[in-house]
This record gives structure tokens, sequence and C-alpha cells, in this order.
């Protein structure tokens, strides 16, 4: 198993290097780079314009840069914004925690009232209480994030981070019911769960020992993907509401084609991605990492 | 149940054919101004009033159901096969293919490819149609959107790997492909299904948000995407009829789930 | 008796000003170098801690001394400061000349390119600033800039100390009315009063009134808007029109209209010679005939009712109303007439073919606009154009990319068609504008960089601009500028659509507000604004 967990966080990491560079390539070559809207300045003298679009140049090819930037990572710094002027480390140690605690709110109450819902669904087991939850389900499905943080602006909230953390966690919870909903109800149908049903134990035994704890590997597979999803939807949903944390960050990062601030992000996200899948799959005890021995 | 069932389908059936008819039911273009009437409330003339540039709402609302509902379900269906292939693979290969399968999707979850629809927007031609134009966006989302459905297949396909059947055809000697075929594929299009239909809405509302940055559905051209970015210009003093295309919306999703049976859905 | 009421006022006066002042920051500021400056933001906090010599009033757009008693500009291109006594720092440290030579010395460095140094760098040789005594200054600039001492509102002075402790705000010395109390990044700037501020009012009080302004980072304007609307923002500038009409039906009282700003939105076509696009489209935007009859062929009037609400109105030219003394007067409304613009084109060898224009070689008349995504105003101008075009035959495609996308192909590749794009003037005089109006200019939007003038008419703009900048006598000024603005509408190589109005918000509870179309319209007067004592049991 031992081995089977260091080949899986090597995979992880060389995820993580060829996310990074795959950005860098993405950032450099998108039209806009090295562009400053500065330039438009109508003050500004030609020589000056001149000088502008000479500092911004790239400095070198695209592989130097990349291997310069990860000695200096390795160094914990981490590039300097020209967007921002600041060094990206201090930006994203700034606004990280913003964006963890509403992406923990979203996650934490949209998996807690996702699976919670899911198990009185199939605990209730009636088909007008089963279209109902269908029905909630479809309509946050379809109700997009950026859509659900404009009502809450519109209605009147002014935004931040709790609102940001409250429209995530409509964002996941439909996913998961959904989710979580199929799967146990599946599982509530088997056999086994009609004999211990056959025996008289209790509903909330049955629901625990032969539905939930069965059917945790998959729902624990949607963890992975609703990290990620948090982190995606955390993007318009910060915009919007105005809440100063990563996504936010990564706009105005995109907008301003900010290179190191970029890599230094989608580095952040892959790390993210790659753990959260890898620890569902420890948890689930998959056979990737499962010691078959 | 069955007829609730008829009812959405008849219902999506009907919202689908009036997509279809745009150019015959809509009182109007979709690009004519009536400057005079700007942001005009329903009225006779018009169903459900003016947009900001007096364009008649419901025409453009036609129009732009025929739009989206053709390419973010084609979108989706693409991302959804990727995915399928993709999650279904790894998960049923397993050892090093799946890691390596697994890592490439989470290189496309973390990737930021807003820069890559950049690079492509900036080779079109300026003067590309923009139907044209959007459905190459439409593409490139079905293309870069499978990665988080292909998660949920392949746990899915791990699970199923294991039942008692599909162990009971591996040791008859049944081939690999003919196993995904014949017995994986049947009891996963559930699951796949189900990745689909919440995926339309996210690439309908992809296209919208993509309108900042330039890559959106280029004017005249209406889309659910720009109809519900609208709604960002509302506030109180605005009528409830600004809020049809969500409406619409919801309405569609709510049918397409009715319509799909429950119990496909939460195999 | 008496002595208590007059307590009882002095408390309500200091309640009063107890209390912060509040408007947003739309953005993070990038610098707290005053001589760094270049974003909205940055200039914000400028305006409201640096000291500058000469300001111009707002409001009368008149010159007045500030940290500056008096000063002369002589006909050979020098300047002499006599500086006010008494000023010091916010750490008490007093005002000297060395500190203004410092200031001007940095600003002046030619390898420093800041947006407040460039415009006194126009002539060849150097700028000698020097001091003279104890407080008098002399700056000589190696050729006369005309109606120089504008620029000095823009030079906020300083001195090394305070340049060395930009990075660390908290600790800077200013001279302006506010310091910097504090900064959270992402979240907002405090200003606190300046201890040691100069001014003081007619009463002998020392300014400002209001002892603390917060400003909150906030870039979405709908958020701004409720929270202003929710009485958590005391100010807000540059309104849009749909947020100025949901605020006046709200807070009738709150919504404010100073008149025509300084902002227009215009289009133009690319004439770059070496722009990757076809010859036959070069050849179209580089008739004057076809530019005129395009202009001819939009509605300035729907656009301004329409897109803007009535808050705005459709533009005569390069230079706003709003510019009192520059705008040319004598120039006529652009007509809105399709049957004259077809006309006009087929004077060119244009015709009709249907529905569609062809040129004389049977080329269908279809162009793109760029624009950028995400301000809705400008793709519904696009929209308009769109449909006003239609009606003469032309296709037009509204292509709306993001600012940075937009700029490179603005400035660098010249792979666009046509652009629509806003312009602000931040300064009334056209000397401002000569890396606009210059044929040589990297931002002479049209045709940028051009070696020698290609056309006659922009030799005319260089000979008449070139002229402007070093003539002394305002009427000959003006009179060349006039011709300028002549030019340009007969040439059309801009097609002006409209002024916008300047729209504000004001709480009700703040005195002393005059907005004002010249930035920072609302605040230019930061130390004379105070807070109405608050009716009982409202307020902050």
């Amino acid at each position: 198993m031992r081995s089977r967990l260091t080949h899986a966080l090597l995979s992880v990491l060389a995820t993580v290097l060829i996310g990074g560079f795959a950005a860098a390539t993405l950032v450099r070559l998108a039209p806009g780079y090295g562009v400053d809207p500065g330039e438009l300045d109508p003050r500004l003298s030609s020589e000056a314009i001149q000088k502008m679009r000479e500092r911004s140049k790239p400095d070198g090819g695209l592989i130097t840069y990349y291997v310069r930037y990860l000695a200096n990572a390795v160094r914990g710094e981490l590039g300097f914004s020209e967007g921002f002027r600041r060094p990206a480390a201090e930006l994203i140690a700034e606004r990280f925690p913003a964006t963890a605690r509403a992406a923990g709110m979203g996650l934490a109450c949209g998996w807690t009232l996702g699976l919670l819902a899911a198990l009185v669904t199939v605990a209730v087991a009636r088909p007008a209480f089963d279209l109902l939850a269908g029905a909630v389900t479809a309509f946050l499905l379809c109700l997009p994030s950026s859509v659900m943080a404009l009502i809450f602006v519109q209605g009147g909230h002014a935004g931040g981070e709790m609102v940001a953390g409250g429209i995530l966690s409509l964002v996941i919870f439909p996913r998961v019911l959904r989710f979580a909903r199929g799967i146990l109800g599946n599982i509530a149908g088997a056999p086994h769960v009609l004999q211990a049903r056959a025996k008289g134990l209790s509903t909330l035994r049955i629901i625990w020992m032969h539905v939930l704890r069965p059917a945790m590997p998959q729902i624990l597979a949607l963890l992975g993907v609703s990290a990620s999803v948090v982190f995606g939807a955390a993007i318009p949903v910060e915009v919007i509401c105005d809440s100063p944390g990563l996504g936010q960050l990564a706009w105005q990062a995109a907008l301003k084609r900010d290179l190191p601030l970029l890599i230094d992000i989608t580095l952040l996200v892959t790390i993210l991605t790659g753990l959260s899948g890898l620890a569902a799959e420890v948890i689930g005890v998959q056979p990737a990492v499962r010691d078959t021995a | 149940m069955k007829s609730l069932r008829r009812t959405a389908l008849v219902l999506l059936a009907a919202i689908y054919l009036a997509g279809l008819s745009a150019a015959w039911l809509a009182p109007a273009g979709y690009a004519n101004q009536f400057r005079e009437s700007a942001g005009a409330p329903p009225s006779r003339a018009f169903l459900l009033g003016t947009d900001d540039l007096g364009r008649d709402s419901f025409s453009r609302l036609l129009y732009g159901s025929r739009l989206s509902l053709t390419l973010a379900p084609a979108a989706a269906l693409l991302a959804t096969l990727i995915a399928a292939l993709v999650g279904i693979t790894a998960g049923y290969a397993g050892g090093w293919i799946e890691i390596c399968l697994m890592r490439v999707t989470d290189l496309f979850l973390s990737i930021p490819w807003l820069f890559l629809l950049l690079i492509v927007r900036a080779f079109l031609p300026l003067n590309v149609r923009p139907l044209e134009s959007v459905a190459i966006t439409f593409c490139l989302l079905g293309l870069l959107g499978w990665a988080g459905p292909a998660r949920v297949l392949r746990s899915a396909t791990h699970e199923l790997k294991t039942e008692d059947y599909m162990v009971q055809a591996r040791a008859r000697g049944c081939r690999p492909l003919r196993l995904m075929l014949k017995h994986l594929l049947p009891n996963l299009e559930p699951i796949a299904a189900a990745q689909f239909w919440i995926s339309v809405p996210i690439f309908i509302l992809s296209e919208a948000n993509l309108g900042f940055l330039g890559l959106g559905v280029a004017e005249p051209l209406p889309s659910w995407g720009n109809l519900l970015g609208g709604l960002q210009s509302m506030d109180a003093q605005s009528g409830p009829w600004r809020l049809a295309p969500l409406a619409l919306l919801i309405v569609v999703m709510t049918c397409f789930h009715l319509v799909v049976p429950e119990e496909n859905l939460s195999k | 008796m008496r002595r208590v009421c007059i307590l009882l006022a002095l408390l309500a006066a200091a309640g009063a000003s107890a209390r912060e002042l509040r408007f947003c920051l739309r953005a993070d500021p990038k610098t707290f170098n005053p001589l760094e400056v270049s974003e909205e933001p940055d200039e914000i906090i400028r305006y409201l801690t640096g000291g500058v010599l000469i300001r111009m009033n707002r409001l009368t757009q008149q010159l007045e001394g500030e940290l500056a008693e008096s000063w002369k500009v002589s006909a050979t291109g020098r300047v002499d400061f006599k500086l006010r006594p008494g000023v010091r720092f916010s750490d008490g440290a007093p005002l000297t000349a060395d500190d203004v030579v410092f200031t001007l010395r940095t600003l002046l460095d030619p390898a420093s390119h800041s947006p407040a140094g460039d415009p006194f760098r126009v002539g060849k040789g150097t700028v000698t600033v020097s001091a003279l005594g104890g407080s008098k200054v002399a700056v000589v600039f190696p050729t006369p800039i005309a109606g120089v001492e504008r620029l000095f509102d823009q030079v906020v002075i300083s001195n090394a100390r305070a340049l060395e402790k930009s990075t660390r705000p908290a600790e800077m010395p200013v001279l302006g009315p506010y310091r910097v109390a504090e900064y959270r990044a992402g979240s907002y700037v405090l200003l606190g009063r300046n201890p040691f501020y100069w001014k003081k009012d007619g009463k002998g009080r020392q300014l400002p009134y209001i002892d603390a302004i917060r400003l909150p980072i906030q870039q979405n304007r709908d958020l701004e808007l409720l929270r202003f609307i929710g009485g958590d923002l005391d100010l807000i500038n540059k309104m849009d029109a749909d947020s100025f009409n949901r605020l006046a039906a709200k807070q009738p009282a709150a919504a404010r209209n100073a008149g025509r700003s300084l902002e227009s939105e215009q289009m133009w076509f690319n004439q770059v010679a070496r722009a990757p696009m076809a010859a036959y489209k070069k050849e179209w935007f580089t008739s004057r005939e076809f530019r005129r009859a395009v202009s001819l062929a939009i509605n300035r009037a729907d656009i301004a009712r329409v897109v803007f609400k009535g808050r705005a109105a459709p533009a005569l030219g390069p230079v706003s109303p709003a510019n009192k003394f520059w705008f040319n007067a004598a120039l006529k409304p652009e007509a809105y007439d399709p049957a004259a613009a077809l006309d006009a084109l087929a004077r060119i060898g244009f015709h009709l073919d249907g529905a569609a224009l062809r040129d004389r070689r049977g080329k269908a008349v279809e162009f793109s606009v760029i624009t950028n995504s995400g301000n809705k105003a400008r793709e519904r101008i696009a929209s308009m154009m769109q449909q006003d075009l239609a009606r003469i035959g032309i296709r037009l495609n509204v292509v709306t990319l993001d600012f940075a996308s937009l700029i490179e192909r603005m400035t660098r590749t010249f792979d666009y068609e046509s652009c629509l794009l806003g312009l602000v003037n931040v300064d009334l005089d056209p000397s401002a504008q000569m890396n606009i109006w210059l044929s040589s200019a990297a931002n002479h939007p049209w045709n940028p960089g051009q070696p020698t003038p290609e056309t006659a008419w922009e030799a005319e703009i260089d000979r008449l601009m070139r002229a402007q900048a070093r003539e002394a006598s305002p009427g000959r000024r003006k009179t060349a500028f006039d011709r300028v603005q002549e030019i340009v509408r007969d040439q059309a190589p801009v097609l002006y659509l409209v002024d916008k109005d300047s729209l504000s918000a004001i709480s009700e509870s703040l005195g002393n507000v005059s907005p004002a179309v010249l930035d920072p319209q609302t605040f230019w007067n930061i130390e004379r604004l105070y807070f109405r004592a608050p009716a009982s049991g409202s307020g902050r």
C-alpha cells in the first residue's frame, strides 16, 4: 500500500508540474499578453510607451521562464505580480482564507444537507417525497451559480464571504443529493437490506450499517469533484458578491494576463484537485491504492 | 408519475418545436429594434415586453431557445461521450492506465482553459458569422468539459466491475470489449445520462460567462446565456416578465428530469 | 443657557465630523508613490493625501495657489514659485524649497516616464529646477509650454523620506488634508486627518472638517449602489445611466446630474497602411466620403436616448461643451440622414444591390467593429449602429474582446477594422491631448506612429497643435484648436457619438458638495465637506 501511495503522490506531483507548464503556455500564447492598459494614457509620450512595451516583453523562452519559476518556487518565491505590483505569494496568502472559508462552508453545508436529505428520502421512501427531492434538485442544478449570486445581490444582500459560502453550498447540495439519493436508493433495494428489515432492525441501524457504509466509496468519489466544482463556481460567485477571495483574484489575473499569479493559482488548484481525488481513493480503499497482497 | 412524465415530454417537445419554428412563430425579427418602446412591459404587440434596445423579448426567447437547446445539449453530449470513454477505460483497466487517465482528468479540471478559448478567438477572423463563432465556442466547451463526469463514471465503473454478474462473465471467458459493451455500458448509461442532463445548463451559462471575455454569442444573436446575462441589469422596478429566460430554463431542466425515468437516474 | 447652546452646537459639529466619510475604490491601489500613479484608485488616494503647488478649482476651472503662495510664468519658459510659509508634512517636518526641487527633479528624470512628468518634457533639452533661497523655486523649461501651470495640479510634492516609505503607506509623511492610516489589501484604505494640514477655513478653523475617510474596495457597481441606498456609503462618482435612474427612483435628492461631462463614446476606422486587412477595405476606410457617409447613417440621438436613458447628448466633436473655453461653439450637430448617406456613397461608386451595399468592384460592404466586452453600454451602442448601418446596406459585425486583446489589436498588431471606445479627458487644455492628435504619436487612434504625416489634413493638424502648444496668447491658441476641431469634423477619422452626463450619488447628510465635471467630481473640495448634524434617531 505504501508503494502504491508513493506512486500516486508522484503522479500527482507530475500532474502539478505539467499543469503549471500548460497554464504558462496558454497564458503566454493568449492574445493581450504583455499589454499594459496604461499605454492608452494620453499623457504618456511615445518614448514612455515604448519603454513600457520593452519592460513587459517576455524575458527569455517559455521553458527557461518555467524552470526559473520552479527554482524560485522551491525557495518560496512565487513570483511578482505585475498586475497588482505585489509579490504573488502575498496576494495568495491574503485571499486564500476568504475562499477557504467560503468553500469550506459551501462544502460542509452542501454535503451535510445533501447527505441528510438523501438519507431522509431513502428512509421515508414515499413517491411524493421522492418527486419533491427530484424537483428541488432539478431546480437548483439548473440555476447556475452566477444567477444565484445575482439573485442574492439584487435581493439586497451586500455580498461578501457569507453570501458566497451560502451560494456555494447551494451549488454543492443538489449534486450531492442527486448522486447520493441514486446510490443510496439502489443499495436500499438490495436483498441484504430487505433481509435486515425483515429481521426487525431499526431504520436508523439499517440506514447506517447497511445502506450508508457500503455507499461511502462511491459517494466519496464525488468529494474530489465537488472540491473542483466549488472552486470553479467560486470565480463567478466571488466576482458578483465582491468577496476578496482566490476566485476573484484568478478572474482579475486572467483579465490582466498576470502570468506568475495564474501559474501559482493553477498549481494550487491542481494540487487541491489531485490530493482530494487521492484522498477519496484512499478513504474508499480503491484498488489503485489498496494493498492486495 | 406516468402522466407527469407524459406531460413533461409533451412540454419539452412543444418548447423544442417552438424554438425550431422561431422564424414563423416570432412576431418580429430578433434584431429588430423598436426604439420608441425600449424597456416596454408586455402588451399585445410585445408578449414579453421589450429589452433595453426595444427588441421583442418573446421573439428573442424563441430564437435563443433554438440556439441554446441545440448547441448546449450537443456540447454536453460531446463532453459526456469523452467522459464515458476516459472514465470507463480508467475504471475498467485500472493500474497505470487508470492513474495516467485520472491525472489527465485532474489537469483538465485545473488548467485555466479560458486562455485556450481566447487563443482560438484570436485566430478566428473578425468577420466570422455569429453562429459559426458560437458553434466553435460550444464545441470547445464540450471538448474541455468532460473531466468532472469522467471521475464520476470511473468510480461507478469500479463498483460495477466487482458485481457478481461481471465476475461471472469474466469467469466464463468473456472478452474485455464485450464485457464493456454488453454488461458495463448499459448499466452505466443512467449515470452518464444524469451527467449529461447536469451538464446542459452548465454549458448554457458558461456561454454567458464567456461573454465577459468576448467569447460569447455575438450581437445581435440571442441565446439563453446572453438573455440570462440581462438579469444583471434587473432591479426591483423591472417587471417579473424579465425573468422569462430563467423560468424557461428551469421548466426545460425540470422536464428533462421528469422525462428520464427516476430509477435509471438512481442507479 | 447661551454657553450650553454653544457647547451643544460644538458637540454636534464634533459629532458630525467624527463620522467617517465612505466611498468606494473600484480596485486595490497599485502604488502609494505619488510620482508613479497612473490608475484611478491611486489617483484618488494621491488627490486626498497629496499637496500640490497649484490646484485647478474643479468647479470654476480656474487655477489657485496651494503650496505655492504665488507663481510667475515668463515668456521664455521659466516658472518661479514662492512657497507658502509655515507648511508642514504630516510628521511635522517643514516643507522646504529643497523638497520641491527633489520632487520635480525625480519626476522629470528622463528614466522615470511618469504620466505626471511626461507632459513637461515636450521640447528638446533638459528642464532645470533650482531652489532660490528658503522659499523660492525656479523651473526653467527649454521651450515655453503653453498653459504649463495647470500641469502642476498633478504633481504632488514629496520628499526622499516619504518616497522611501511608499510601500508602508501608513508611515508616509504627506502634505494633503489626509494621510493613510491603514490599508487592508482587498478590503479598504482608511485615511485619517493630517494634523499639520496648512489650510484653515474663513473662521480660522483647521481643515479638513471630516476626521476620517474609509475607502472600501468594491468592484461590483450594483453592490456599490445597494450599499449607498442602504446608507453604508456617502458618495458614488461616475455612475452609469442605469444605476443613476434606479437611484433617482428611490432617492431623488441623492441623484445629482452635473451636466455634460468630458467623457464621450467614439468610433474610428483603422487607417494603418500595414494593417492585415483586405486592400479594398483599406480603400473604404481611407475615403473621407465613406467615413462621412457612415457618420450620417448613425442615429446619435437614439443612442443618447435609448442607451443612456437621456443622460447623454449627441456629440458635436472631439471636445465636449463642458470644456467651456476650448469647445468650438461654431460646430453644428451631426445630422442623421440615411438618404444623404446613400447619396454620398453613390457619388463614390457604391450602390445598393437588394439589401446589400456594394462598392464599385461589387464587394459587399461588410466590416467589423471591436469593443471591450463587459461594458453593456458599449455593446448596446454597437448593436444600435449595426441596425442603423443595416438600413443603408452595410453589414456591421460586432466583436467584443477582453481589454488586453483589444489593446493588442489596436496598438500592436493593428488587426482590426474599426473600433468603438470611450475617451475621458482628464485635462481641459488641448496640449494634454498632443499624444492623440500628433500623427507621430503612439496613441494617435486611427494611424499611430507615422514617421511623416500620410495625409495633408493630418499634417495640418500637426502644425496647428504644435503652434498652439508654443503660443502664449489663449485667444490665438483657441483659434488654432478650433481649426483642429473643424478639420476633424470634416475628415471624420473619428466618429464622435455621444457626450455623457456627469452622474453621481451624494448623501443628503453631506454638506458643501458641489459636483464638478472634472475628476474627482464629487470630492474635489474634500477638505470643506462636512456632515450635517443628523436628525434624532438617524445616522451611523
